[in-house]
């Protein structure tokens, strides 16, 4: 659809209708001759885009929901589109030329990854938890307490092994590789007024979702953890979440505070439980067809510049949690949840074992098993007993570093292009 | 052979479908063509695209809201509740001068509160009154361009089908549109009901009004008479404003409620009056949203080709506010008056919000003002469909309509851009 | 009361027929419709039920909103293809009621071949896509339904679509030939013209919508919104 802004997310799937989140820059508003007289006037100025690497030129389009008010680098919630859209123009003195259309101009968070997959476009944005509509094996990433911290999601995800071993497969099968990540986050439960009513104040414990409506999205790991921990789990879009938070048609949802926040949850929330359970990560998707038919130059550079601006997109996660959402109780001041007044509830180690032991997968298997016989599908050769404990296990390797700021980018997918 | 390039073969297309849209060639058909042409002319950009979009496009659980909406509006005609709401409307404003004018205009604001659909008022009120109005000793032509008019009021007022397609495309929320839409239609009813009160008393139509005396007694009779169709108002809308439904759900109570109270009163005895409603919904499905299907492509490659940028900052480059404000009304009104409402909303809509954005509108009020403009559209030529519903039903010719729909339609704009030049008046945006 | 309501008649005498055994002549007219209604009726029931139970007990079907968006693309589709069987598909005829049979038949040619363009190109299409989501066995959270079979609706209704178009081509070239009126028509009600090949020569031809102000007097605001063109609404 059309729509506009927010929808956002992650959501798998469900965001099909998109929705205000009230922020005028929302839109990019491309559009339409809408007269006749209009199209006259202008179809005599414009270039077609073909989106083909012609001659000495690279012309690619990207599409995504995201809007540069929200999801700039120095925003709340950060993508490196729009830089890596800059650098490629200059540094290729614009032969190579990026098109981010953004605000579902051409498809949204529900779309945009299966049309890249289908070359209508070359690239297109999902989280991976939009991305299970069409590639159901990536619910595998999303199973609750995988990932340790910001820090470790980044560098498991982007790992030499799992390119090998998981992306390049993936790629095999669905003509579609991780073309750039956005900055990391984990997923927490973000509420309404009306769910610190239904418990009687902070949300801190499973027992207080009791009575308590979260919206989740069509993959079914959130859906298994929330429902284990007691909450209704309703699939809802993004828009209409933002209006069922204000009329009780549901009480939250499950996502990431800064793709909140960007998408106008800001205004309907009250309060944030850091459970910090699931992956939030938002991808843009590419083309392996497209990407192997470009000119070696371009191909490189574009490799280059998506995984130099991923990197640094990856290396300021800790400082955007930190310095512009406001994980803290109460939130720093200058932070969007101090400015909003929203409580933010940071759990105690004790308080956060309580979430974590009743949907953690190793401690229950049994939860997860459709995830994991369908990742197994693709027969992945890994040196554990199913590609699950693979990731577990990187994701606690030694090596991961303390803060996102240390994670380095070092496989990608340009690496890779010659064995798909 | 000449070799054509993208740009021309663009603008030829452009006008062929402008042409074939003339000959009487189905709007969905038009629009069709339109998009498929524009994907073959981006070769980057497949045409499969279309074939995604007939799919996701429709993946939205807020249009269910718009057969149900329509089933209501179609049930209360069959049931003959429609008749009840006449009285009701003609006991509260039939006493001023231009009696039976009044009621149909008055009759329109309530009937559309009810179906969402204004087309639908206006054929229905137009069956009901004008041959009344006619008799009475009004100007067929007027009499005609008063039913039209007045059918527009049911697309600002809510709940309104347009509004539900707007907000779905542009993810604004629906119940905030449908409460931004009190004020100004009940402005624009006022502004409607002003002019038909002057022009019968200069002309003398209609019935001496003393015939129908104001009585508060006679409001509150033909009201309880009307409880039915009253009641499913309050459903309706109380149910969505209060928070307690989303549109869709509001639509699918009332259709119960309807329907139990319509057999319980005696008013639906065959279940052929339920089915052949249903019909006439479908169809109107059948319709429109194929339409928003094509007309959503034909959008994304105008995006993909960046031909709006180029429009839109050509607006914002104006500077002055009031510049850009007359620029805005000037293309509102060109293209409410030449393209159907739904491709209106999906190719205009875009083009000028990073306008309307930048002189501070938000978007549900932008949203308001947006589809008044597209409201106006119904009784501007060359394609107003209000005109040419009205002017079928009553084989008057469509221009002498038109004609006799000049003094609404300067009152329309007139209201219309009170609200553009002073956003605040409209208390509940 | 007179019942000069056209649609309704029509649903009689459909309903007549069908008594009668003519099972098939109900069923050339309304197949779609037949369909979407059910399937309409189903969508209205879940989303009531669903209303009161999160109303009263505070529960929804979890999947509850896929299957009435899934249900909903079938209504759309298969009401397109029924709107082409009932000439509804909004237009502006204002020149073409003026025109000979002879320009206007030149002219449904045009359609017939922009039918072909347009929804054959949705059709063609949407056989890969339809692939794809096979391929992917996505099933709606909470039941076993594939998802497939919601994006089923595409291709079985832009092919329904195709047909209605070739049955459009014969009855109108044969009402052509025979003389009778061809001019189009977009009110949005159900015509009562018999398709049925074995009308036995002339078709009945009453045009639902033949009689629109006359019966105000009745009340008769009933088929109404039909002509309503309702493009807006
Ligand atoms: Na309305
Ligand atoms: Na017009």
């Amino acid at each position: 659809m059309i729509s506009t802004p927010d929808e956002t997310d992650e959501s798998d799937g469900t965001v099909r209708q998109p929705t205000d989140d009230g922020g005028p820059t929302r839109r990019a508003y491309l559009g339409s001759l809408g007269a006749i007289a209009t199209a006259g006037a202008t179809a005599g100025c414009i270039e077609l885009a073909t989106g083909e690497g012609g001659g000495d030129t690279t012309e690619f389009t990207a599409g995504t929901f995201a809007h540069e008010g929200g999801h700039c680098m120095d925003c709340v919630s950060p993508s490196p589109g729009w830089a890596i859209s800059e650098a490629l123009e200059d540094r290729s003195d614009g032969d190579v030329q990026m098109s981010l259309l953004g605000e579902n101009q051409v498809c949204d968070s529900s779309t945009c990854g299966g049309k890249a997959e289908r070359g209508i476009v070359e690239a297109g944005y999902g989280s991976i938890g939009n991305g299970t509509n069409f590639w159901p094996e990536n619910n595998v990433w999303l199973l609750p307490y995988t990932f340790p911290s910001r820090a470790a999601l980044s560098y498991t995800l982007f790992d030499e092994r799992i390119w090998e071993q998981y992306w390049v497969p993936f790629a095999q099968r669905y003509g579609i590789v991780p073309f750039y990540g956005w900055t990391p986050e984990l997923r927490n439960l973000l509420l309404s007024p009306d769910a610190t009513e239904i418990a009687g104040g902070r949300v801190r414990t499973p027992e207080d979702l009791e009575g308590i409506r979260i919206r989740r999205t069509a993959s079914r790991p959130p859906k298994v953890a929330l429902e284990e921990w007691g909450a209704t789990a309703p699939e809802l879009s993004w828009g209409d979440t933002v209006q069922g938070m204000d009329t009780g048609v549901v009480h939250g949802l499950e996502t990431w505070s800064g793709v909140g926040l960007a998408g106008g949850m800001g205004e309907v929330m009250d309060q944030v439980t850091l459970v910090e359970f699931m992956c939030g990560q938002g991808v843009m998707w590419a083309s392996t067809d497209w990407l192997q038919g470009l000119p070696a130059d371009h191909r490189e550079l574009i490799a280059d510049v998506t995984r130099e601006l991923t990197e640094e997109a990856i290396q300021q996660a800790d400082e955007v949690i930190d310095d512009r959402v406001g994980h803290d109780d109460p939130p720093p001041e200058g932070t969007d949840y101090a400015e909003q007044g929203i409580t933010v509830n940071v759990l105690e180690d004790d308080e956060l074992e309580a979430w974590r032991e009743r949907v953690d997968p190793m401690d229950n298997p049994e939860l997860y098993e459709t995830e994991r016989e369908r990742v197994a599908d693709l027969d992945l050769d890994v040196p554990t007993e199913d590609f699950y404990e693979y990731i577990y296990e990187i994701a606690r390797e030694s090596d991961v570093p303390e803060s996102a700021a240390d994670v380095t980018v070092d496989a990608w997918w340009g690496e890779y292009l010659d064995r798909i | 052979m000449i070799e054509l390039s993208p740009e021309l073969a663009l603008l030829l297309l452009t006008l062929l479908c402008a042409a074939l849209f003339v000959l009487g060639v189905q709007i969905f058909l038009v629009f069709g063509l339109w998009a498929v042409g524009f994907h073959a002319l981006s070769p980057g950009f497949p045409v499969s695209n279309v074939s995604v979009l007939a799919f996701s496009e429709l993946e939205s659980f807020t249009y269910v809201a718009i057969p149900l909406f329509v089933l209501v509006g179609d049930l209360i005609n069959r049931a003959r509740i429609s008749e009840e709401i006449i009285e009701f409307s003609r006991a509260c404003i039939g006493w001023l001068p231009g009696s039976t004018g009044n009621t149909s205009i008055g009759c329109s604001a309530v009937f559309s509160a009810i179906t969402g659909s204004n087309a639908a008022t206006t054929a229905s009120v137009g069956k009901a009154l004008h041959p009344v109005m006619d008799r009475e000793g009004y100007d067929d032509s007027y009499a005609a361009a008063t039913i039209a008019s007045g059918g527009i009021v049911g697309t600002v007022l809510p709940p309104s089908v347009l509004l539900i397609v707007y907000g779905v495309m542009y993810g604004v929320s629906v119940p905030d549109m449908f409460i931004a839409g009190i004020v100004p239609g009940i402005a624009i009813l006022i502004g409607l009901v002003v002019v038909n009160t002057a022009l019968s008393q200069r002309h003398d139509y209609g019935m001496d009004s003393s015939e129908f005396e104001f009585q508060a007694r006679r409001v509150l009779k033909t009201a309880w008479e009307a409880k039915v169709g009253l009641g499913t108002i309050v459903i309706l809308l109380g149910g969505i404003y209060v928070g307690l439904f989303t549109p869709s759900e509001a639509a699918a109570v009332a259709v119960f409620y309807i329907l139990l109270s319509a057999v319980a009163l005696g008013k639906i005895t065959r279940l052929e009056q339920v089915v052949s409603a249903t019909f006439t919904s479908l169809l109107l499905i059948g319709v429109i949203l194929p339409i928003v299907v094509v007309a959503v492509a034909i959008q994304q490659n105008l995006s993909y080709l960046g031909i709006q940028d180029a429009v839109s900052e050509a607006i914002l480059s104006l500077g002055e506010p009031w510049l850009i404000i007359l620029a805005m009304m000037v293309i509102m009104l060109a293209t409410g008056s030449v393209l159907a409402s739904v491709p209106n909303i999906a190719l205009t809509v875009p083009l000028l919000t990073p306008a309307a954005m930048e002189l501070g509108l938000d978007p549900v009020t932008w949203a308001i003002i947006f589809i008044i403009s597209d409201a106006i559209g119904f009784i501007t030529p060359p394609y107003g469909l209000n005109l040419y519903i009205i002017s079928g039903i009553t084989d008057i010719d469509y221009m002498e309509v038109t004609y006799e729909a000049l003094p609404y339609l300067a009152m329309l704009i007139g209201v219309w851009s009170l609200f553009f030049i002073f956003p605040e008046l409209n208390v509940l945006a | 009361m007179t019942e000069s309501n056209a649609a309704v008649s029509a649903i009689d005498r459909f309903l007549t027929g069908a008594r009668d055994g003519d099972l098939r002549t109900s069923l050339e007219r309304y197949f779609e419709g037949y369909v979407a209604l059910v399937l309409l009726a189903v969508v209205t029931v879940l989303v009531f039920v669903d209303v009161v139970n999160r109303t009263l007990r505070g529960t929804q079907f979890v999947w509850g909103l896929e299957v009435i968006e899934g249900l909903f693309i079938w209504i759309t589709w298969l009401s397109a293809a029924f709107a082409v069987r009932h000439s509804s598909h909004l237009r502006f005829t204002l020149l073409r009621e003026q025109w000979s049979a002879r320009r206007n038949y030149v002219m449904y040619w045009v359609e017939w071949l922009l039918w072909f363009v347009v929804v054959g190109t949705i059709f063609w299409y949407s056989i890969p896509e339809l692939e794809r989501s096979v391929e992917a066995g996505r099933i709606v959270v909470g039941t076993s339904i594939p998802d497939t079979l919601f994006y089923l609706a595409v291709p079985v209704g832009t092919a329904l679509i195709l047909l209605r178009v070739l049955q459009e081509i014969v009855h109108v070239t044969r009402r052509y030939r025979s003389g009778e009126s061809i001019s189009p028509d977009a009110s949005i009600e159900l015509e009562e013209r018999s398709f049925a090949s074995d009308a036995g020569g002339a078709d009945e031809d009453v045009v639902a919508d033949d009689a629109p102000a006359a019966d105000a007097a009745d009340g008769d605001a009933a088929t109404v919104d039909a002509d309503s063109g309702g493009e807006n609404r």
